[in-house]
């Protein structure tokens, strides 16, 4: 009886699992209302936001990943923690405490209205949102290829004549290329998904969750199906391209 | 001729702690068991890490605050540190600098250039990395153990070949080893490094016939070490020993000196009892018997009991077969006066 039991245990959570991409199909009786021009507005700024958040957590995540990854100590377990936050705390929450300081009532939504900037219900506050959530996932996954990179390498760079910029860019960077870029694949599948955060910060303009939601209290299932459809085609997209680059999060150039 | 000089240099690790004072010319193998702080000489040398205090000269160049890539070193890592994304070429074209052929060349890797070092074998890889540290011109070369990822029988055949390398350049080079062999085939000079401290730089010949104290001994293998006190002084000391009075060629001792006095083992003669030991070295025999005999390979290790003390002696395999000794055979063991060694107690 328990050997039974046993045997089937590892089957049911994949069976589960697999009932969202498999009744997708299912779900949607028509596929006529992607070509709606609100879905296509939506689904350009979700793409075009994701690639933002992805880039502006390249150019400031891989920095600090490296950063992380060879300064450990007190100080970089306390940063370490801050950037893992985002991916432990309920995006709404997160979202709830970014709109107190953003929103033209919060200290920061303040000054920028006073600059004429407008923050929250916009493009930034889409990207902002995103990057509060998503960002942790190109510093985590980055952060553990550079720990992966025997650090030798980089001392024989430098005693060939290589300052610390050319030793990152030729010899850290290339040897963390993979885990960096699962990262930030990483981030512009979450950005792209990320809806609590931006619903509390960004309800306008309408990113596709954001978009789906509206569309699901409007007519249900039926109504919501297609854009859901059009998320999980990205999801699975990006998955393919995770998989091709190679064996995922932390990979990275074997040294030996 | 260049040199490399350590003045004062320390540092602090945890409970370990690095002190050295010393001059580096020539060919030089720091020798020394495992944690006792070489390779952490090195990388203060080259600037990987940084020393609490001390200066570091480099043909006259003080390049202690330098960063490494300044410094002018090479540096042939334990695991060589080759680039593994780039081919032999990429790694060594790496610094700009020097003629990528011209070293490929002297080198014996001009068919491996176009290879991806991850293909490469431990003897391949070791000569590529040499090449690679040589490349830049630098003013020093450091080497920490790099012979350890290459098999035993390829061993000896890199070393030869490194130093036919190494001839034509004129920088100090550092040679770190934990292997008395590969320090003897490399190295002009010897440095014994122990416990964080270097306790003998000397020419190897001279580390090995004279150590400077018991530690140096010990680790260059010298297996016969006995306490004594100096009972005269003259053209020969006499020591007093638990075992009888010791002679020694060496006087530079005064009378109730404590001493440690040694002889290697393949210094110690053996022959049966009653054979003419005594007249030959006038004095220094000693009666025992055989205990255990140990074959190492075409040398065989006696070991022998004397009143309260052992003794071992290396004796050829031909002049063990000579003799025909074995175990639990009564012996006469004699020490020629020049090759008792005699150290101050307390270094």
């Amino acid at each position: 009886m328990f050997g039974r039991i046993a045997r089937v245990l590892p089957f049911i959570l994949i069976v589960y699992l697999s009932l969202p991409v498999i009744s997708a199909f299912m779900a949607v009786k028509s596929i006529s209302a992607i070509g709606r021009e609100e879905v296509f507005a939506a689904f350009a700024v979700s793409i075009s936001s994701a690639t933002l958040t992805t880039t502006i957590s390249a150019i400031f995540g891989i920095p600090l990943a490296y950063k992380l990854a060879r300064n450990p100590g007190r100080v970089a377990q306390i940063a370490e923690a801050i950037v893992i936050s985002p991916v432990v705390l309920p995006p709404l929450v997160t979202g709830l405490f970014l709109l107190s300081v953003l929103s033209p009532a919060g200290f920061i939504g303040r000054v920028a209205e006073n600059a004429g900037i407008e923050i929250t219900r916009t493009f930034l506050a889409v990207v902002l949102a995103q990057l509060a959530v998503a960002s942790p996932f190109t510093v985590i996954s980055a952060k553990a290829a550079f720990e992966e990179i025997d650090p030798k390498l980089e001392f024989a760079s430098r005693l060939m004549g290589a300052g610390n910029l050319r030793t990152f860019l030729r010899v850290s960077l290339p040897l963390a290329k993979r885990g960096i870029i699962a990262g930030l694949l990483m981030t512009f599948v979450r950005s792209v998904g990320e809806f609590g955060a931006t619903f509390m910060l960004a309800y306008f303009p309408k990113t596709l969750p954001v978009y789906l939601y509206t569309s699901y209290l409007r007519g249900g299932v039926e109504e919501a199906a297609p854009v859901a459809l059009l998320l999980l085609l990205i999801g699975l997209l990006v998955f393919a391209v995770l998989r091709a680059v190679g064996d995922g999060f932390a990979g990275t150039e074997r040294s030996k | 001729m260049d040199l490399l000089e350590l003045k004062g240099v320390s540092k602090k690790l945890g409970s370990f702690r690095l002190q050295v004072d010393c001059e580096f010319e020539g060919i030089t193998a720091v020798l020394g068991p495992s944690g006792c702080g070489k390779t952490t000489m090195l990388n203060i040398i080259a600037g990987l890490i940084r020393q609490d205090s001390g200066s570091i000269i480099l043909n006259g160049r003080d390049i202690s605050n330098l960063p490494p890539e300044k410094r002018r070193i090479g540096y042939v890592f334990q695991d060589y540190a080759l680039f593994p994304h780039m081919t032999v070429r990429e790694n060594l074209s790496y610094g700009n600098r020097g003629s990528v052929d011209e070293i490929a060349e002297i080198s014996g890797i001009t068919h491996l250039l176009d290879r991806s070092v991850r293909l490469l074998s431990g003897g391949e890889k070791q000569r590529v990395a040499l090449a690679r540290a040589l490349i830049t011109e630098p003013d020093l070369l450091l080497l920490d153990e790099p012979m350890s990822s290459v098999d035993e029988l390829m061993r000896k055949r890199l070393i030869v070949e490194m130093g036919s390398i190494l001839k034509n350049y004129r920088i100090p080079v550092v040679y770190v080893t934990h292997s008395r062999r590969e320090a003897f085939l490399m190295a002009d000079r010897i440095a014994v490094m122990l416990g964080g401290k270097i306790l003998q730089i000397d020419e190897a010949e001279k580390v090995f016939e004279e150590p400077k104290n018991r530690h140096v001994a010990e680790f260059m293998g010298v297996e016969n070490i006995y306490d004594g006190i100096v009972k005269s002084s003259g053209k020969y000391i006499e020591i007093e020993w638990s075992e009888g009075t010791v002679y020694s060629a060496k006087n530079s001792f005064q009378k109730g000196e404590e001493v440690v006095f040694c002889i290697r083992p393949e210094y110690v003669m053996v022959v049966r009892e009653g054979k003419p030991l005594g007249e030959m070295l006038d004095g220094n025999v000693f009666h025992g018997s055989v205990i255990k005999r140990i074959n190492v390979g075409g040398m065989h290790e006696l070991l022998v009991k004397l009143e309260n003390e052992l003794v071992t002696s290396l004796i050829p395999d031909h002049a063990y077969h000579r003799l025909g000794l074995d175990e639990k055979d009564e012996v006469m063991i004699g020490f020629k006066k020049n090759r008792v060694h005699v150290m101050k107690r307390t270094d």
